[in-house]
C-alpha cells in the first residue's frame, strides 16, 4: 500500500519522473481518485480528545517533517503520521495545520539559501549544487505530502485560493531560492556558459542542464529569467559568426554551416530546451545566419555554383532560402539575371555561330534541370527562366532565328544518322521551346522555307513522318497562317509526283518513241509557296527543249489558264558516260550537264566556245567548269591546270578518268551562301516587315478613320508579330502620309485621318 | 491633284490680300488690265509666255532687291507662283490685281508693307507663306524637297523673326548628308514644332516625325558632350558654346 501509494505521488514529481512534459504542470490537480481508504475500526465509545491533543499531534508531525528535511530516520510510523494528520483535519485545526506546515517548510528553505550566496567558485559546481538542491527539496516535498495527504486531499479541495502542499512547497522554493537576484543570475548565467560551450564544440552535461531548466519551467521563470537571455546570446553569437563565416567560407561551406548549425539547435530544442522557445530560436537563427545576408551569399556564391551544376548545394541553398521572408524571391532575381547575363554570351558572339543552337539547347536542358531538381519545380523560378531566355535570345536580332532553321534543317536532312526517330522528335520539341522564345518569327519562316525547298526539291529529306511533325509543331505554335505556304509546298510535291505518274504514261503511249529513253520529272512548284529563284536563261539541248514542250503542252491540257516557268537553277540529271575504266553514271546538276553535253559532239572545246553554246551567266558557268575539271571528279581536263578557270581556258573529255563508285556525284561548287544568299533573305524579311507594317496602319486607320498617334501605335504594336521599334513604325506613318494614304489632322498635329 | 492645291491657295491669298490691303486699293476692277499686260510684256521671255530667269532677274533688280531676298519670295507668294524661276502670264496678272499693283513703285511699296507686316505679327500669314514656300521649292513632279533646297528656303522663309533653333536644325541637316529629303509632313511640322516645343520638353513619343527625333537625339548628345567639357574645364562654358546655354 505504502508503495502504490508513494508510486502515484511521483507521477505528481515531474522532475523524477519525466514521462512525459505535461506531468509537470499536473501539481494543482495531482489528487488521486482512488486514495486508499484508511480503515478504521468501529470504537466501543466516542473518544475523547485529549487536552494537549493538537499539540502533540503537532509535535510529532513536526519531528517528522524535520527529519525529512535533515535526511534522518522518523520515529513514527507513516500509517501512524497520516492517521494523526487526519484527526487534526478532522478536529477542524486543519486550517491551523495547513499554516504551522507552511511555516516549517518556508524555515527550512529560507536556511537553505546561504550555501548559494557565498562567493562563487566554480560555475559547473555551483549548478550541480543547485540541481541537487532541486531535487532534495522535490523529494522532501514529496515525502511531506505522503504524510499530509488528508490535509491536501480534504482542505486544499475544499479551499480554492490555498495552494496544494507540492505547490507550496515550488512557490517557497521560487521566492526564497530562485528569485533571488544573486542566485538566479548565478544560476542562468551558469546555464548560458555551457550552452555556449556546447556551441564552441565541447561536450556538455546535457542531463544538468535539462533538469535545471526544468526547474526554472516547473517555477515558471523559465520565460523571464532565461529565455529572454538565452535568445539574446544567441543572436549575438550568430550574427558575429555570420558576418565571419561569410568572409572566411565558400558559399558552399557556408550553406553547409547554416545547415550544422540549424540542426544542432534543433536537437539542442530535443534535449533540454523547452519546446515553447522553438520558434523564436530557429527564426534568430535563420535571421542572423541567412536573412543577413541573403545578398551577400547570392553575389559571392550562385553564378559559381550554377556554373559549376554544383546541384547539392543548390539544393541546399534554396531549402535554406525557403526559410525566409524574401528568400526565394532574391534568388529567384539572382537566377535570373544569370541566365540573362550567361545566355547573352552564348547568342551575342558571332565566333560562337557554329555552336550557338546546340550551346543553347544545352543551356536550357541544365537550367531546367536545376528548376526540377534544386528548385523543387517552383512556378515562379520556371516562369522566370522562361522570361529570360526570352529575354536575351532576342538580345541579337535575326541570327538566333536564322541559326535555329538551320540546325532542324541539319537535323531534317537525310544522312542524319546520330539520332533515331524518337531522340529526332525529342530533338524537335526541345527546338520548338527556343522556337517559342524568338521574336522575329518571320526570319525562323524565311530561313527554314529556303532549306525545306532544298530538301524536297533535291529529295535529301530523311523522314517524311518528321517533316510533317515539324510542320505540325510549327502550326500548333504560330498558327495556319504561318505554315500554309510551307504547307503548299509539301502539296506541290505530292501532286508533282501524282502529274509525272500520268506524264510518263502519257509519253509511253505517244510517236515520241526517241525520248523515251530520257527520263524526265518535273516539279511543279506554285510560286508564291516557295522562294523566289532568280530566272536564268540557258540554251537547252534539243532533245530537253521537246520533252519540255511536249510536258507544257500535257500540262496545259489539264491546268489551263496557268503559266510554266522553267528553272533551270534547280534541275539536276543523271548522264551516263563511257570512260576508258568502263561506264559510269554521273549525278550533276543542269548546269554541268548541258556543259558535259557539249562533249558529245567535240572531245576539246574553248570557254569561248562553251559560253556561247549554253549561255550560262559567266559566274556560274566559271563554277560549273570548275566543278567538273577541278574539284574531286574531275571528268574534264583543263587547259592550262590551275584552281581557277579563265576564259582563256581550253577544256577536253577526261577519257582515264577512274572512280571505285558507279554513280558519282559531283558537287556543284555553291556561291558562298553564308553572305549574300543570306543577306538578300534577310533582306526580303526586312522588305517583308515593311508591307506588312503598312498594310496593319491601312487596316487600322480604315477601321478607325481618326486616330491619335499614341493609340495607332499601341494598336500596331497588338498587330504585329516581329520586334520592331517605334522610330521604324513613325517612318512607316511619315511614308503613308506622303503617299496620301493619311493625313495629319489640321488641328491636332497629334491625330490621323484616313484618306479614303 | 496640283490644280486642287492652287484653287486652295487662291482662296487663301484671297482673303489674306483683303486683309493686307485694307482700305488701301479700291475694287481690282480700277487696275487697267492694259497696264497690267504692258508690265507683264516687258520682262516676258522672248519665246514663252511667261516671265522666265532673265525677266525675273530684271524685275527683281528693278525693284531694288536680289532674286534670293525674303521680299522675292513673299512676292511669288503672293503671285501664287506654282514654281521657281517662272512667272505664267495668268499668275502674274492676277496676281498683281490681287495685290492692287499696276507699277514697279506699287510692287515695291506693297511688298515693304507685307514684309512689314510678316515681321510684326501675322501669324496665320505667316503659315500660309511657310506652307507656299514647300510646294514653290518642289522640283515639277516630285514630292520631296531635297536637303540643299530645304535647308536654303528654311534660312530664306525665316528670314523674319528667325527662331532660336533653326541654326542647330541647319547644321543638324548639313551634318546628315544621307537624309534623303523632306517631305511635306516634315517641313508643315517643323513651323509647330519651334512655335511649341524646344529641346528640353521633347517628347518622342508623340507624333513628330521621325527626323526631329533625330535631331533632338542629336542635340542632346551633343550638349550633353559639351556639359560634360565645360564640367571638366572648371565650370566655364567654352564662349562660341555660350548661346545654347538659354535653351
Amino acid at each position: 500500500m505504502h508503495h502504490t501509494e508513494n508510486d502515484k505521488k511521483r507521477a505528481n514529481f515531474s522532475a523524477l519522473n519525466p514521462i512525459n512534459g505535461a506531468i509537470v504542470k499536473t501539481t494543482t490537480t495531482g489528487k488521486p481518485g482512488d486514495v486508499k481508504k484508511i480503515i478504521i475500526k468501529n470504537m466501543k465509545s466516542y473518544p475523547s480528545i485529549p487536552e494537549n491533543f493538537e499539540e502533540t499531534t503537532w509535535n510529532q508531525l513536526r519531528k517528522a517533517v524535520i527529519a525529512i528535511q535533515t535526511s534522518t530516520p522518523i520515529e513514527y510510523s507513516l500509517e501512524c503520521l497520516c492517521q494523526a494528520v487526519s484527526h487534526m483535519c478532522e478536529d477542524k485545526m486543519d486550517s491551523q495545520l495547513y499554516v504551522n506546515l507552511t511555516a516549517l517548510v518556508e524555515k527550512h528553505v529560507k536556511a537553505n539559501i546561504v550555501p548559494f550566496l557565498s562567493e562563487s567558485g566554480d560555475k559547473l559546481v555551483y549548478l550541480k549544487k543547485m540541481n541537487d538542491y532541486w531535487q532534495s527539496h522535490c523529494q522532501q516535498m514529496i515525502m511531506i505530502r505522503s504524510i499530509f495527504l488528508y490535509l491536501d486531499r480534504i482542505y486544499v479541495l475544499n479551499n480554492p485560493t490555498v495552494h496544494s502542499i507540492w505547490e507550496m512547497g515550488l512557490e517557497l522554493f521560487r521566492d526564497h531560492i530562485a528569485m533571488n537576484n544573486l542566485v538566479q543570475t548565478r544560476t542562468v548565467e551558469g546555464i548560458l556558459i555551457l550552452i555556449e560551450k556546447e556551441r564552441r564544440g565541447d561536450t556538455v552535461d546535457r542531463s544538468l542542464l535539462k533538469s535545471l531548466l526544468r526547474m526554472l519551467s516547473d517555477l515558471q521563470i523559465y520565460r523571464d529569467a532565461f529565455e529572454q537571455k538565452f535568445l539574446m546570446a544567441t543572436k549575438h553569437l550568430y550574427q558575429a559568426e555570420g558576418q565571419a563565416k561569410m568572409e572566411e567560407l565558400d558559399v558552399p561551406d557556408y550553406l553547409q554551416h547554416v545547415d550544422k548549425r540549424l540542426n544542432e539547435e534543433e536537437e539542442r530544442l530535443e534535449h533540454y530546451l523547452d519546446g515553447c522557445t522553438r520558434h523564436q530560436l530557429i527564426v534568430t537563427v535563420e535571421r542572423q545566419l541567412i536573412n543577413e545576408h541573403v545578398t551577400g551569399i547570392l553575389q559571392k556564391g550562385l553564378d559559381q555554383l550554377l556554373e559549376e551544376n554544383r546541384l547539392n548545394d543548390l539544393t541546399r541553398l534554396y531549402k535554406l532560402f525557403c526559410r525566409v521572408k524574401n528568400g526565394t524571391t532574391e534568388l529567384c532575381a539572382h537566377f535570373n539575371a544569370y541566365i540573362k547575363k550567361k545566355g547573352r554570351t552564348i547568342v551575342i558572339d558571332p565566333e560562337k555561330d557554329k555552336s550557338m543552337v546546340q550551346d543553347l539547347l544545352d543551356y536550357k536542358d541544365k537550367m531546367d534541370n536545376i528548376v526540377n531538381v534544386c528548385f523543387e519545380k517552383n512556378e515562379k523560378f520556371g516562369n522566370s527562366l522562361r522570361e529570360a531566355f526570352e529575354y536575351f535570345i532576342n538580345q541579337r536580332s535575326n541570327k538566333p532565328a536564322e541559326l535555329i532553321a538551320k540546325y532542324v534543317d541539319m537535323k531534317l536532312r537525310a544522312g542524319n544518322k546520330e539520332a533515331t526517330e524518337e531522340e529526332l522528335e525529342q530533338i524537335l520539341d526541345k527546338i520548338m521551346v527556343q522556337f517559342r522564345f524568338i521574336h522575329g518569327k518571320d526570319v525562323f519562316e524565311a530561313f527554314y522555307k529556303k532549306d525545306l525547298a532544298k530538301r524536297l526539291l533535291v529529295g535529301k529529306s530523311a523522314s517524311v513522318d518528321a517533316e510533317k511533325s515539324m510542320l505540325s509543331k510549327l502550326k500548333q505554335e504560330c498558327g495556319g497562317g504561318f505554315t500554309s505556304k510551307l504547307e503548299g509546298m509539301f502539296k506541290d510535291m505530292e501532286l508533282s509526283r501524282d502529274i509525272n505518274f500520268a506524264f510518263k504514261q502519257s509519253m509511253q503511249n505517244s510517236e515520241h518513241k526517241e525520248l523515251q529513253n530520257i527520263d524526265l520529272t518535273v516539279n511543279i512548284l506554285t510560286m508564291g509557296f516557295w522562294p523566289t529563284y532568280p530566272v536564268m536563261e540557258v540554251t537547252l539541248p534539243q532533245e530537253l527543249l521537246q520533252y519540255q514542250s511536249i510536258f507544257n503542252k500535257f500540262y496545259l491540257a489539264k491546268h489551263s489558264g496557268r503559266k510554266l516557268q522553267w528553272q533551270p537553277t534547280l534541275g539536276h540529271c543523271v548522264l551516263k558516260a563511257q570512260f576508258d575504266a568502263g561506264p559510269k553514271d554521273l549525278q550533276v546538276s543542269l548546269f554541268q550537264a548541258l556543259v558535259l553535253l557539249l562533249f558529245n559532239y567535240n572531245a576539246a572545246i574553248s570557254f569561248e566556245e562553251i559560253r556561247t553554246a549554253v549561255v550560262i551567266e559567266i559566274g556560274e558557268l566559271k563554277r560549273t567548269l570548275q566543278s567538273l575539271a577541278c574539284g574531286k571528279a574531275r571528268v574534264l581536263t583543263k587547259i592550262p591546270k590551275g584552281r581557277e578557270v579563265e576564259n582563256t581556258d581550253n577544256f577536253h573529255f577526261n577519257n582515264e578518268f577512274t572512280n571505285k563508285l558507279f554513280r558519282i556525284k559531283i558537287n556543284q561548287i555553291q556561291m558562298k551562301e553564308t553572305t549574300e544568299e543570306q543577306k538578300a533573305t534577310e533582306e526580303r524579311v526586312y522588305q517583308d516587315r515593311q508591307y506588312q507594317i503598312d498594310a496593319a496602319i491601312v487596316r487600322i486607320m480604315k477601321m478607325r478613320k481618326t486616330l491619335s498617334h499614341n493609340l495607332l501605335i499601341t494598336e500596331l504594336y497588338k498587330q504585329l508579330t516581329f520586334p520592331v521599334k517605334p522610330a521604324d513604325l513613325k517612318k512607316r506613318i511619315e511614308s503613308l502620309i506622303d503617299r496620301d494614304y493619311m493625313e495629319r489632322d489640321k488641328d491636332n498635329q497629334n491625330q490621323y485621318n484616313y484618306v479614303a | 491633284s496640283t490644280g486642287v492645291l492652287l484653287t486652295e491657295n487662291m482662296n487663301n491669298n484671297g482673303t489674306g490680300s483683303k486683309e493686307l490691303c485694307g482700305g488701301m486699293g479700291g475694287p481690282q476692277a480700277l487696275l487697267s488690265d492694259n497696264d497690267l499686260n504692258k508690265l507683264f510684256e516687258s520682262y516676258k521671255d522672248t519665246q514663252e509666255d511667261a516671265i522666265l530667269s532673265e525677266g525675273i532677274e530684271r524685275l527683281c533688280g528693278d525693284l531694288g532687291y536680289k532674286p534670293d531676298d525674303f521680299a522675292i519670295l513673299v512676292l511669288a507668294w503672293r503671285l501664287d507662283a506654282s514654281q521657281m524661276c517662272q512667272f505664267t502670264k495668268a499668275e502674274f496678272i492676277q496676281g498683281l490685281q490681287r495685290m492692287n499693283a499696276a507699277s514697279i513703285e506699287d510692287i515695291r511699296a506693297r511688298l515693304q508693307q507685307i514684309v512689314e507686316r510678316l515681321r510684326t505679327d501675322s501669324t496665320e500669314d505667316f503659315k500660309s507663306l511657310y506652307r507656299f514656300t514647300f510646294r514653290f521649292g518642289l522640283e515639277p513632279g516630285h514630292r520631296i524637297l531635297s536637303l540643299d533646297m530645304a535647308i536654303s528656303l528654311w534660312r530664306l522663309v525665316f528670314t523674319v523673326h528667325t527662331p532660336d533653333i533653326l541654326q542647330r536644325w541647319l547644321d543638324f541637316l548639313e551634318q546628315h548628308q544621307h537624309i534623303r529629303g523632306v517631305p511635306k509632313d516634315t517641313w508643315n511640322m517643323f513651323l509647330n514644332f519651334v512655335e511649341t516645343c524646344d529641346i528640353e520638353n521633347y517628347d518622342d513619343t508623340e507624333a513628330w516625325p521621325s527626323l526631329f527625333d533625330d535631331f533632338v537625339d542629336y542635340e542632346r548628345e551633343r550638349t550633353g558632350r559639351i556639359a560634360q567639357v565645360k564640367d571638366d574645364s572648371g565650370g566655364e562654358p567654352p564662349p562660341d558654346h555660350s548661346d545654347y546655354n538659354g535653351s
